[in-house]
């Protein structure tokens, strides 16, 4: 039977398994879908699997065992010139950022727009307006390393959604700026939501989880378990009644 | 386009070797190659000089002194009908005994009797310019025919030193072949350096969707470009030391390395050494890469 490729899940993971060489399960079991337009963040605590989650899906490694599919495609089959197209599809935060220290602030969020091969200025549109929109557009031309840790975390969300891609990968994207940005930084992600990206949103920070209130694939001991936003109100109201 | 912008570090640790590796064989590769093109431009003049005629010489009179009268005819005949048999040959002269008068008369002056000198009798040669001629084999056969009979010594001393210089030239050759050998293994070698460091950087343009011949070629063309400027730097270290030797070996021989002495190609193919340099560092990079990066996910 053949799908309306609207109405296939951007990820589906099927009985997904992961391990590094001779170490134990990392990820074990592991079954969901992300339908599109959809907002879930991954909670767990430290060593969880949360990030390694994320990188089955950015596409950093294969799983040991399992079926994935992303955009309706099952990575197994996708052949490696085929493997592009499809990371083009889907920004990643990274949690240690990633950003090229010999390469300006401006260099660095206009990478994913290169890559595509966008005409200069177009790139340079795109990417002094988001900039300006992070508040970095005094950096423009510094190199990160000159930077603070909230200054580069920015950078690393901008080079993210520079290119509105359709599915958003966000590992503690909030770590490391203040209240107001990282409000700021939601709206921004609430934004693309709204124009039909899916979002992933690895996180630590309850508060954010209250705030936007939706559902958390929550990792323990390599499981994974859906919980619902009613549960997260439910569960934070036991925390705060406890 | 996103070649334009480089993605990759212009300058690494192993850039820097590829630049000093690069500089130090195309010095190498340089000097041996103006010698090489030296070396084919003198068995040419060589060949030139030897080419075209011979002489062969009928002594007149024996080891103890004797005239050999009859004997010098008969050998005459001997060395026409060998000739007429040796391939390569356009035809043969006896000098007359005028002819002699007038080659001797600068040293000599006016001789009214030249038969009475010592004077060896003179065959001129000549060969043909379209067929190899054998000078080892008609030797051999003129030695069993008319032993009495000399090919002249100086065609002889001169096939010599064209041999030993043809051997010099291949061992060039087998130079060279190494040193295009070692160059690829140093690209070879750098470009695995760089993309050890660079690991991280590569995972991150995959990851944003960056195709495999796209990263090849930016490593390629900082290879090309590293390598060329190392290069550059190698073939004008080596100018001068070309011009030295060729100051010390011009007063000896005719002005073999003179700005002159080298046509238009042979300037074209040591101007090149650099470029060639690059474009082997060029090629080796993007083989190199390419097949690394089949390896990652």
């Amino acid at each position: 039977m053949l799908t309306r490729p609207s109405l296939m899940p951007v990820v589906d993971f099927h009985r997904v398994f992961l391990k590094y060489d001779d170490g134990p399960e990392v990820l074990k079991n592991i079954q969901f879908s992300l339908e599109r337009g959809s907002f879930h963040f991954v909670t767990g605590d430290s060593g969880a699997g949360k990030t390694s989650l994320l990188s089955l899906m950015y596409l950093d490694q294969r799983p040991t065992a399992g079926r994935i599919q992303l955009f309706g495609q099952d990575l197994s089959e996708v052949k490696r010139r085929k493997m592009p197209l499809l990371r083009r599809k889907i920004g990643v935060v990274f949690q240690d950022f990633r950003l090229l220290d010999y390469l300006s602030t401006f260099d660095n969020v206009a990478l994913p727009l290169r890559i595509i091969g966008m005409r200069e200025a177009e790139i340079k549109k795109r990417v002094v307006e988001l900039l300006a929109w992070v508040g970095l557009e005094k950096c423009i031309d510094q190199s990160p390393v000159t930077l603070s840790g909230g200054e580069k975390q920015r950078i690393a969300i901008a080079r993210a959604v520079i290119n509105q891609p359709d599915l958003l990968l966000a590992d503690e994207p909030t770590g490391n700026v203040d209240d107001a940005m990282a409000g700021r930084i939601l709206r921004l992600f609430m934004e693309l939501n709204r124009q039909g990206t899916t979002l992933l949103i690895a996180t630590h920070n309850q508060a954010l989880i209250r705030q936007f209130g939706m559902p958390q694939l929550h990792l323990a001991q390599g499981h994974l378990e859906l919980i619902p936003p009613a549960l997260t109100y439910a569960t934070e109201e036991n925390d705060v009644h406890a | 386009m996103f070649t334009h912008k480089r993605a990759l570090p212009f300058h690494d640790q192993s850039t820097l070797f590829l630049s000093w590796m690069t500089m130090l064989m195309v010095f190498i590769a340089s000097l041996t190659l103006f010698g090489s093109l030296s070396l084919t431009n003198i068995i040419q003049t060589w060949n030139r000089a030897v080419a075209g005629s011979l002489t062969i010489q009928v002594p007149t009179y024996d080891v103890s002194g004797m005239p050999r009268s009859e004997a010098v005819q008969a050998d005459v005949d001997g060395v026409l009908a060998v000739l007429q048999t040796t391939a390569g040959v356009a035809g043969a002269d006896v000098l007359t005994d005028d002819d002699m008068a007038t080659l001797m008369e600068p040293w000599l002056g006016v001789l009214d009797k030249v038969e009475e000198l010592p004077i060896p009798k003179l065959i001129d040669v000549r060969l043909k310019k379209d067929q190899a001629f054998d000078f080892a084999a008609f030797q051999q056969t003129l030695s069993e025919t008319v032993p009495a009979a000399q090919v002249d010594s100086h065609r002889m001393w001169l096939t010599h030193l064209i041999d030993m210089a043809r051997g010099i030239q291949n061992m060039i050759v087998f130079i060279l072949g190494l040193l295009i050998l070692t160059t690829s293994f140093t690209v070879i070698w750098t470009t695995l350096s760089s993309l050890a460091v660079q690991g991280p950087v590569l995972k991150l343009l995959h990851m944003m969707g960056a195709r495999d011949t796209t990263i090849a070629l930016q490593y390629a063309s900082r290879s090309f470009i590293k390598a060329f400027m190392g290069g550059c730097v190698g073939f004008i270290l080596a100018l001068p030391i070309v011009w030295v030797v060729a100051s010390m070996i011009n007063p000896l021989q005719e002005p073999i390395l003179a700005a002159g002495s080298f046509h238009a190609m042979q300037w074209v193919t040591v101007l090149s050494v650099p470029f060639l340099a690059a474009v082997l560092s060029f090629v080796t990079a993007l083989m190199t890469v390419l097949k690394k990066l089949k390896a990652v996910v």
